[in-house]
């Protein structure tokens, strides 16, 4: 029973990490409806900046993560306006902006691992403040998890804010629903474009840094796995919707974390994509998506 | 009697767009179809056509029920319709068009296709030769080469109609034939509703906006009204007919 | 030692074609995204090199066997799954055919647990190899007859009806549904078509040479040659094989990793400047259409 909520608790820690990475995925989908591949390399690129901070800068946690948050904002706005916009821009078919994207990821994972670059090689990761571990009920709960945690939330909630309580969290929501209209509301659909990218990088580049202290190696094809798990965790939750997708996320860090515990370490990734299969066939607009009606 | 529809019903979501629809269709009629915006018209079409499944009711269509087909089984059987907003292929040519609405007439089979066997070659030529036949009716056999999408609106109109004869229909729906048409243009197509009902012994359901057309068209007119038939006569009738002219007066006219 | 390093990349580029112009099937011709294309080559190249390493007596009558058995195994098996799976559309279609190519690959990693043969994460071993250069040119060449024969033919307009506007192809009495699974399973078994072929080819799988990565290839390949074209998923299969492939033992490592950096941006510069892929849907030479 101890072992199954120790589990829990892991499935709580992946599930965070998953959460962070899948926000962008939804926003971005939301709001251009592209599947952007080469969210999860952002995220690679926050592990590293973070990386870079603790290990050369010598910066301290917390300013790691805004350095890495800060500098992933301004890298997905820059490829956002090289090599997105330019096509958004052309109105070229939407598998063009999708291979565009595999493109870009392709391009993040092989100019890392030159050499000059990071390498193509494992590095270990720092651990810039000490791990505690309390026990509390029978739990083992670390310094790590319950910092994770904190920031988690806490980028949640400010994200939440600007979301719902902010003047361009509404025109973001309103270029999502329709970019035309928004337009003609005098929106500057392009910037909106742009700030969501910025969005979703900060919030990678985050959970970039968050993913390297609690499972402490990184590489430069780190970011395929957990993007596409974030990306199931997002389309899980119903795609587009902001709560959908965090609690996608959990659902999908429990069953990996749980599938590696009791069946097979090497089945988590079939169990998750089974379960996303499932669910799509049963509602097809996620677990918390609204259902769209046919237009002729 | 071609058509019989009895207690239709629809809604989507509050909304109840089409009820207690009845409606009977006589072969070789040319009955029109008319109301305000959004009265549930084209609504009535997706439903006979198959698109939208009823909530209840029936539709039979030569002694045959049909409410629960699928949208191709119906054009199988005979149905086949125009749709308000075009829907061409758009990318490909004039040709194209036509030939695919032959698809579901043909019966070689997969191996024959594969091997391009005489008989297939017997069936894509005679297939051919039937559509340039469709073409030269409705004077486009200059422009068989040429993507639908760069064809004039009036074009793409009569591609559409020529499309759905194509496929061999007993009875037509057409939703709206002229709309965006010039006034010449639409002269033209009226003329030519008359002359493919007749040569293709249609029955011919219209929908249709403009009072002009239909009047000039139609022996029977039904008028449709928040998803009610509210009256259904002759033209004289339907003029003169309180209810209609309320209708119309009551949102579309009044503010004019 | 060259020369028979061309020939083997040649006859690779072979295979790789006929798994890509089944995708071009798929989703060039019918518009059913599917991200999951490799797995279905895994499929195929699994299944008939088990049966060839079982059989190894029979020689080249259980190669053939072997071939046939898997084109009918991953025409059957995609028809089953595209049934519950095509209901859905576009970006979730492709969501869940790349699902299903990851539950297919860790499958293939785990294959060892029931037929230790497979070889699981290790990869299999000690296929016969049987497929040589003329085999693979024989069969490209009626894959590519075959196609061509089937898409001007009513069930390629029907095809294309459905990719232009599934509802006109309602109205034109197409079973749009029916001929989607049709087109679906047909591309797969080109795919299972070349997995055995590329079994016997090189002689050793592993499940990574049907991960997500190979069917995002296929996928590139298309769109880089035009969709609804086989002239340019022929030529663009090639040009990706031999370019991708082919410079690996020409040139020196420390170019080679720039190589990997070159090609996404020439991606991405393509897709801006020809985003109809370098053949549009334009056919040449005896693939153009007859009307």
């Amino acid at each position: 029973m101890e072992y199954f909520f120790q589990q829990l608790l892991n499935g709580f820690q992946l599930g965070s990490v998953y959460a962070l990475i899948s926000l962008g995925y939804t926003m971005i989908y939301g709001i251009i409806r592209l599947i952007n591949f080469a969210h999860g390399d952002i995220f690679m690129l926050g592990a590293y900046f973070g990386f870079y901070a603790i290990t050369r800068l010598k910066f301290n946690f917390f300013s790691a993560i805004i350095f890495s948050m800060v500098l992933c904002m301004i890298i997905n706005v820059i490829i956002e306006k090289i090599a997105y916009a330019p096509l958004r821009k052309k109105n070229v078919p939407r598998i063009n902006l999708l291979i565009t994207a595999i493109g870009v990821s392709f391009f993040l994972e092989n100019f890392t691992s030159l050499k000059i670059i990071f390498g193509p090689d494992y590095q270990p990761y720092p651990r810039p403040f000490k791990i505690i571990t309390f026990d509390f009920l029978g739990l083992t709960i670390s310094s790590i998890q319950i910092i994770v945690f904190l920031i988690t939330l806490v980028l949640l909630l400010i994200l939440d804010y600007l979301i719902k309580r902010t003047k361009i969290g509404l025109a973001m929501r309103a270029v999502s629903y329709d970019k035309d209209t928004a337009f003609l509301m005098g929106i500057n659909v392009d910037r909106i474009i742009s700030l969501t990218f910025a969005l979703g990088a900060a919030l990678a580049g985050a959970a970039g840094v968050l993913y390297g202290i609690c499972y402490p190696q990184i590489y430069p094809y780190m970011g395929v796995m957990p993007g596409l798990k974030a990306f199931v965790a997002a389309v899980l939750g119903g795609i587009g919707v902001i709560s959908g997708a965090v609690l996608g996320s959990y659902i999908i860090g429990m069953v990996e974390v749980f599938t590696a515990a009791f069946v097979s370490s090497t089945f988590r990734d079939a169990i998750a994509f089974a379960i996303l299969i499932i669910v799509l066939l049963t509602r097809p607009q996620g677990l918390f998506g609204k259902e769209e009606g046919i237009k002729l | 009697m071609i058509l019989k529809i009895e207690n239709l019903n629809k809604s989507f979501g509050g909304l109840k767009a089409v009820r207690n629809f009845n409606l009977l269709i006589n072969e070789g009629e040319l009955c029109g179809l008319i109301g305000p915006n959004g009265a549930g018209k084209t609504t009535v079409f997706n439903l006979i056509t198959g698109f939208y499944k009823p909530d209840s009711g029936k539709i039979i269509f030569k002694n045959r029920d049909i409410t629960n087909l699928l949208p191709h089984q119906i054009v199988h059987l005979g149905i086949s319709r125009t749709f308000q907003n075009l829907r061409l292929f758009n990318n490909l040519t004039v040709l194209e068009n036509l030939l695919f609405a032959f698809n579901y007439q043909i019966n070689y089979s997969i191996t024959e296709s594969l091997f391009h066997t005489r008989n297939f070659q017997k069936v894509e030529k005679e297939i051919k030769e039937k559509c340039y036949q469709f073409l030269k009716l409705f004077d486009l056999e200059k422009k068989a080469n040429i993507l639908a999408k760069n064809l004039p609106y009036g074009e793409m109109r009569k591609l559409e109609i020529a499309r759905a004869l194509a496929l061999n229909p007993k009875l037509l729906l057409l939703d709206e034939p002229s709309c965006g048409m010039t006034v010449g243009e639409t002269s033209l197509l009226m003329d030519l509703i008359k002359f493919i009902k007749e040569k293709f012994n249609l029955t011919i359901f219209i929908i249709e906006h403009q009072m002009r057309v239909i009047m000039n068209l139609c022996k029977r007119i039904v008028v449709m009204d928040f998803g009610e038939i509210i009256a259904e006569g002759t033209p004289e009738e339907i003029q003169n007919n309180p209810k209609v002219i309320a209708a119309y007066l009551g949102r579309e006219y009044a503010f004019h | 030692m060259i020369n028979l390093y061309i020939l083997q990349i040649f006859s690779y580029a072979c295979c790789i074609t006929i798994s890509a112009l089944g995708l071009n099937l798929i989703y060039g011709y019918t518009g059913l995204f599917s991200l999951g294309h490799a797995s279905f080559m895994g499929i195929g190249a699994y299944l008939s090199a088990l049966l060839t390493k079982s059989f190894s007596h029979y020689g080249y009558l259980i190669y053939i066997g072997a071939i046939i058995f898997s084109i009918i195994f991953t025409f059957l098996i995609s028809y089953l799954i595209a049934i519950p799976i095509l209901k859905l559309k576009s970006d979730y279609l492709g969501i869940a055919t790349l699902g299903f190519g990851i539950i297919v690959k860790v499958l293939l990693d785990n294959s060892d647990k029931v037929f230790s043969q497979m070889g699981g994460p290790r990869g299999m071993l000690g296929i016969p190899n049987f497929t040589n250069l003329p085999i693979v040119l024989f069969s490209l060449i009626m894959v590519i007859l075959f196609m061509r024969n089937l898409i001007y033919s009513k069930l390629g307009r029907n095809l294309i009806a459905i990719r232009e506007d599934e509802n006109a192809a309602y109205a034109m009495g197409i079973n749009v549904y029916k001929q989607r699974l049709l087109a679906f399973a047909l591309g797969c078994s080109f795919a299972g078509f070349s997995g055995a072929l590329y079994a016997h080819l090189y002689c050793f799988l592993h499940p990574s040479n049907f991960d997500f990565f190979r069917s995002i290839d296929l996928m590139l390949i298309i769109v880089l040659g035009g969709l609804g074209s086989m002239s340019g998923t022929i030529i663009a299969s090639f040009l990706w094989v031999f370019i991708l492939e082919g410079l690996r033992v020409i040139l020196p490592q420390a170019i080679l990793d720039w190589r990997l950096v070159i090609y996404p941006l020439l991606l991405i510069l393509l897709m801006l400047l020809r985003p109809q892929g370098i053949f549009g849907n334009k056919e040449i030479l005896w693939l153009k259409k007859e009307y």
